[in-house]
């Protein structure tokens, strides 16, 4: 059987392209190692944060899973940051592993035209792109199917590869190496070697995770419980409200006595005696790390986050460690709460390839190959939510390929997702790349709570949102409309409601009292928020627009794909070489790679006014 | 970054050594309009805004509280004109301090610095400039990019650096933590308090204010060390300038105060390159009795009075021209203000008409009055070479320590001060609307980026890794 799209790997990223691709009516294939391993949470069960929550309601918003999946699967919500503006809000889950998985496979399950294919992929068919087609800097080679261990082969016209942690993949836990991409489970060597045999350009991160304990061996009376929120907000636009049972989460801290440990057997640590050379997260870094930088702290915090409702492991979140089991052990039993805690299993680093990212357009797909697409960590991110919003944008584009139809490439005043993608594409990362909301230069316009009225058009016009969300939009929408209208027709001492909302303190609900004949019972509290909201940002929101229109003008000047950077004299080499390496697609792009000028920028603009020679 | 186009750009281009003028020129749609903030026409056919193209109209620049100084406008309406677009060229005296000044207030009311080459890029986009001429305009762009680096890096090795660098380290620092304490909400850390954050918005604000007072006006980015000559009338300036520069470009005559305005010309001495500046005969207009009966006349030797101070209070050296044939005075007398030993040389010039003895006397009078002194003639040539020298070694060598220190800010850096200080303040507000219950954390952090964006332009764009680096190098983030 021939498919229009393969998708290699079951991560989170995969999930995603494979149901993107297949909602979309492309016959799909998602191949992995594991059936059963499925949106498998490698580290910590938890879904969200800064950054992260924002990109689940933008994956949602465009019609995507994760949100969906998070909802079911959760056992724990939180929204962070509520004591700041709502720009900064951002919703967090912990989730039950067992749930979550189940949920991701139920939900690719109800998609038609989707096969579930176990397997291994070895290699990626490429066949050279017909000469007289090609262009400056253009593909060299075409997908034409990939191959599976065994030497199974599944013919394609695009393959989305979402390798995760399995491109060689090497397990670190003391001096002990083990090839594999997770615990207990094998590594993938051989399509390593075949993308170099394409011509691409690999390079090593590394990431780790810390011990799992055995809950019933954990001492509660010493730990401080951390609730979720009362009531519980869903992550998808779809959730009307949430009804599990929620858990605690624990915190206890490390001692001096834990510090005392790691100090005397760090020598034993892979990151420290050099058998790790590859980078690693600065924002996750090993507790080893920890200790050794920060020599002056006597404590770091730990989060206890139960793994499920019936599950017997918790996961010692802030400990990720590479230390060797007897250390591990030792060190864990020298935190309170955890003396008598049996470790299931223990903490490791590992090792991985990645394709550092001047290799991939904004589309996702590789320069060298048309038709291959990367997303995940083979393009240098971490974290489930990064996978996922680059896997729905691969699968959409995966389509557009295809199909011949316009790629969707979301802007930085669009996305966090426009956000990441533009940021791997102009500036590779040299860590694990990871969201924050401070690289977002429009953060009062990406909230959480606009995700919808942002991206939801836009997943309409691709195809993935479904009569029952662009219905709910477009009745947030009217609400939305209508309540604001009120709001500036209703007078109080000679000034709009509208206007008295806009002090610091007042809220809607208490307008009543300047004008009892004012009635927002039965307008849905999103309604009321985003009102709120919009007319207490008003004046910022406004001056962010100002941004994003020059931000647009300089966006909207693009450079032709085939543009040949050779014959211009006039600008650096250094430039010259970057402009023909990154190939950007417009001139705000060109500006923001590395070392660029902005000499360069108008340089380049004066040759661009013209056809070259 | 290249620039929007819709924006109405202004620049300054006098013509240096070349030309007694200052040019102000505007280009974009609010050429007309922002021009007329600044000018009133002498005619009656009312704002320029009102006009067509291709004509010149004859008015006076409003200079502040300064007053006004008579100029011309030459107007150029889209598409007639260089760049394609509306265009208004306001010429007038070629003080840099009465320019700058001008160019304040264009900017001000809303006109935006042009990058380097812009004119000429707008020109080429608009499809004026024939397409083969891409690869020429490229280079000039480059070359005008160049230059400005050199003058910025020039400047920024004075004090001005030094305290702008400072305040956009503590700034940057601050934004720092402030998007931390967003981004790692869930860390146990409290990175920074809102008192905290107050304090150092007050402390850098103080700062930046201080520098701002201290900035003097005159527009010093892409100048040369300025020389100037100066003395009563008819001493011998413009012939003197004339023979030094090889260029007959002062008109120089017989009659007292011919020299009108400040006259330049770039000169090259020992250790570079400097502009020197002829200036009109001062306090002229004292003397000239005769003019008293014509009033636009008297007005005229007024202005170029004003500017010729202007020059005084800016110049790197001071060149008092004296006659040593005429009676010998103090230089204090002749300036009618005294100007610092070190910025100051007294030349004695028609050395020729003096016989040798009589000479060394004069000189060895200024000597010990610890003044500089030396002799020369402009007519036969002689004490020039030492006079070359003398400049070279007074700009070069040993002015260098206080030209790093004068902190002469261009109107661009003026600007990116000042922005940085308005956004500091509104987030300064924001500091105290805080409650416990809610803190505009994003708010703050949207200030502070505008004003360390504005500082930008003076010590480099602060960017989201250099954040997330002073934030991972001071906390042990990750649970």
């Amino acid at each position: 059987m021939r498919y229009d799209v393969v998708v290699v790997g079951g991560g989170h990223a995969g999930a995603e392209a494979a149901w993107a691709a297949a909602r979309l009516g492309m016959a799909t294939a998602l191949v992995t190692m594991r059936l059963d391993a499925i949106g498998c949470m490698s580290c910590n069960p938890a879904i969200g944060g800064l950054g992260k929550g924002h990109m689940v309601r933008e994956i949602d918003a465009l019609g995507g899973m994760m949100a969906l999946a998070s909802d079911r699967g959760g056992i724990q919500f939180r929204m962070l940051n509520r004591s700041k503006g709502p720009a900064v809000w951002a919703p967090r889950a912990q989730a039950d592993r067992v749930l979550y998985t189940e949920a991701v496979l139920d939900l690719l399950r109800s998609v038609d035209g989707l096969d579930l294919v176990e397997g291994t992929v070895e290699r990626v068919l490429a066949e050279p792109v017909v000469v007289g087609e090609t262009v400056p800097g253009g593909p060299s080679l075409a997908v034409r199917g990939v191959v599976l261990q065994g030497g199974m082969e599944l013919p394609c016209a695009v393959a989305v590869l979402t390798t995760g942690t399995f491109l060689r993949g090497l397990l670190h836990c003391g001096p002990q190496q083990t090839p594999g991409g997770r615990v207990g489970e094998a590594a993938a060597i051989g399509l390593s070697e075949d993308l170099e045999r394409l011509g691409l350009v690999l390079g090593r991160l590394k990431t780790g995770t810390p011990p799992r304990l055995d809950r019933e061996t954990i001492d509660y009376q010493q730990l401080v419980a951390q609730p979720g929120d009362d009531p519980p907000v869903p992550f998808s636009f779809l959730t009307r409200s949430l009804s599990q049972p929620q858990v605690h989460c624990w915190i206890t801290h490390t001692s001096e006595r834990t510090h005392e440990i790691i100090r005397a057997n760090i020598d034993r640590a892979p990151m420290y005696s050099g058998q790790i050379r590859s980078r690693g997260p600065r924002y996750c870094p090993s507790i080893e790390d920890k200790v050794m930088r920060f020599a002056d702290k006597s404590s770091h915090q730990l989060f206890l986050e139960p793994e499920g409702y019936d599950s017997p492991l918790i996961y010692a979140n802030g400990i990720p460690t590479s230390l060797p089991p007897d250390v591990q052990d030792a060190m864990v039993h020298s935190i309170a709460g955890l003396e008598r805690a049996r470790i299931v299993q223990h903490g490791y680093a590992v090792e991985y390839d990645w394709v550092p990212t001047d290799q991939i357009a904004p589309t996702l797909e590789t320069k060298r190959v048309r038709g291959l697409f990367l997303a995940g960590q083979i393009n240098g991110t971490s974290g489930y939510e990064e996978a996922a919003g680059q896997g729905l944008l691969a699968g959409i584009n995966a389509v557009a390929r295809v199909r011949e139809s316009e790629p969707l490439v979301l802007g930085r005043d669009e996305a966090y997702l426009g956000v990441m993608v533009d940021d791997l594409v102009t500036r590779p990362p040299d860590e694990p790349y990871r969201m924050f909301t401070s690289r977002a230069e429009y953060r009062l316009h990406l909230r959480c709570d606009n995700a919808d009225a942002r991206l939801t058009p836009v997943g309409r016009r691709i195809g993935l949102v479904d009569d029952d969300r662009w219905q709910r939009l477009t009745a947030k929408r009217t609400a939305i409309e209508a309540l604001e209208a009120e709001l500036s027709a209703r007078r109080h001492q000679g000034r709009s409601l509208a206007e008295w909302l806009r002090r610091p303190e007042a809220r809607i609900q208490d307008l009543r009292t300047l004008d009892p004949a004012l009635d927002v019972a039965a307008i849905p509290p999103e309604v009321i928020e985003a009102v709120e909201i919009r007319m207490k940002y008003a004046g910022y929101l406004e001056r962010e627009q100002r941004l994003i229109d020059r931000h647009r003008q300089v966006e909207s000047r693009a450079i032709p794909e085939a543009f040949d950077y050779q014959g211009l004299r006039e600008l650096r080499c250094e430039a010259r070489e970057k402009f023909a390496r990154f190939r950007p697609r417009n001139l705000g792009q060109a500006a923001r790679i590395s070392g660029i000028s902005p000499a360069d920028i108008a340089t380049l603009a004066v040759y661009l006014a013209r056809p070259l020679p | 970054m290249l620039q929007s186009l819709d924006d109405t750009i202004v620049a300054v281009s006098t013509g240096g050594g070349a030309s007694v003028r200052g040019i102000i020129r505007l280009s974009g749609p609010r050429s007309f309009e922002l021009a007329d903030r600044v000018y009133a026409c002498s005619d009656a056919g009312g704002p320029l805004a009102a006009r067509g193209g291709y004509c010149r109209v004859m008015g006076r620049v409003t200079v502040g509280d300064a007053g006004s100084l008579p100029a011309e406008a030459y107007l150029f309406r889209s598409p007639a004109s260089y760049t394609r677009q509306d265009v208004v060229e306001l010429h007038t005296v070629g003080s840099p301090a009465v320019l700058s000044m001008l160019l304040d207030q264009l900017l001000g009311d809303g006109a935006r610095l042009a990058e380097p080459g812009e004119f000429t890029a707008r020109a080429f986009l608009g499809g004026a400039l024939d397409l083969t001429r891409a690869e020429g305009v490229a280079a000039l762009i480059h070359a005008r990019s160049d230059t400005q680096l050199r003058a910025a890096q020039a400047l920024l090795q004075g004090g001005l650096s030094r305290r702008s660098m400072a305040g956009r380290e503590r700034l940057a620092d601050l934004l720092a933590l402030i998007e931390a304490e967003i981004d790692f909400a869930e860390e146990p850390i409290q990175f920074v308090t809102l008192a905290d954050a107050a304090a150092t918005l007050d402390a850098v604000g103080a700062d930046i204010e201080e520098l701002l007072a201290q900035a003097p006006s005159a527009e010093r980015l892409d100048m040369l060390p300025e020389v100037l000559l100066i003395g009563r009338p008819n001493v011998g300036k413009s012939t003197l300038l004339n023979r030094l520069s090889g260029v007959d470009r002062v008109i120089a005559s017989a009659v007292a105060g011919t020299t009108r305005d400040v006259v330049t010309s770039p000169l090259m001495v020992p250790g570079g390159e400097v502009l020197l500046q002829d200036s009109a005969g001062l306090g002229l207009h004292e003397t000239s009795t005769a003019s008293a009966s014509c009033s636009a006349l008297h007005e005229l030797h007024r202005q170029a009075e004003w500017a010729t101070r202007q020059a005084l209070v800016r110049a790197d050296l001071v060149l008092v021209v004296m006659d040593a044939s005429a009676v010998v005075e103090r230089s204090e007398d002749v300036l009618g203000c005294v100007v610092e030993p070190r910025r100051l040389c007294v030349v004695l010039n028609k050395a020729d008409a003096v016989p040798k003895a009589e000479l060394a006397r004069r000189l060895g009078e200024f000597e010990r009055r610890g003044e500089d002194a030396l002799a020369v003639s402009a007519l036969t040539g002689e004490g020039l070479g030492a006079l070359r020298e003398r400049i070279g070694h007074a700009v070069f060598v040993e002015s260098k320590p206080h030209a790093a220190d004068v902190l002469a800010l261009s109107a661009r850096q003026r600007k990116a001060l000042q922005e940085a200080l308005f956004a500091m303040r509104r987030a300064r507000d924001l500091c105290d609307t805080a409650s416990d219950e809610h803190v505009p954390t994003e708010l703050l952090a949207l200030e502070l980026r505008e004003a360390t964006h504005a500082l930008s332009l003076l010590v480099g764009e602060v960017t989201t890794e250099d954040l997330l680096d002073r934030v991972f190098s001071r906390f042990c983030i990750g649970k």
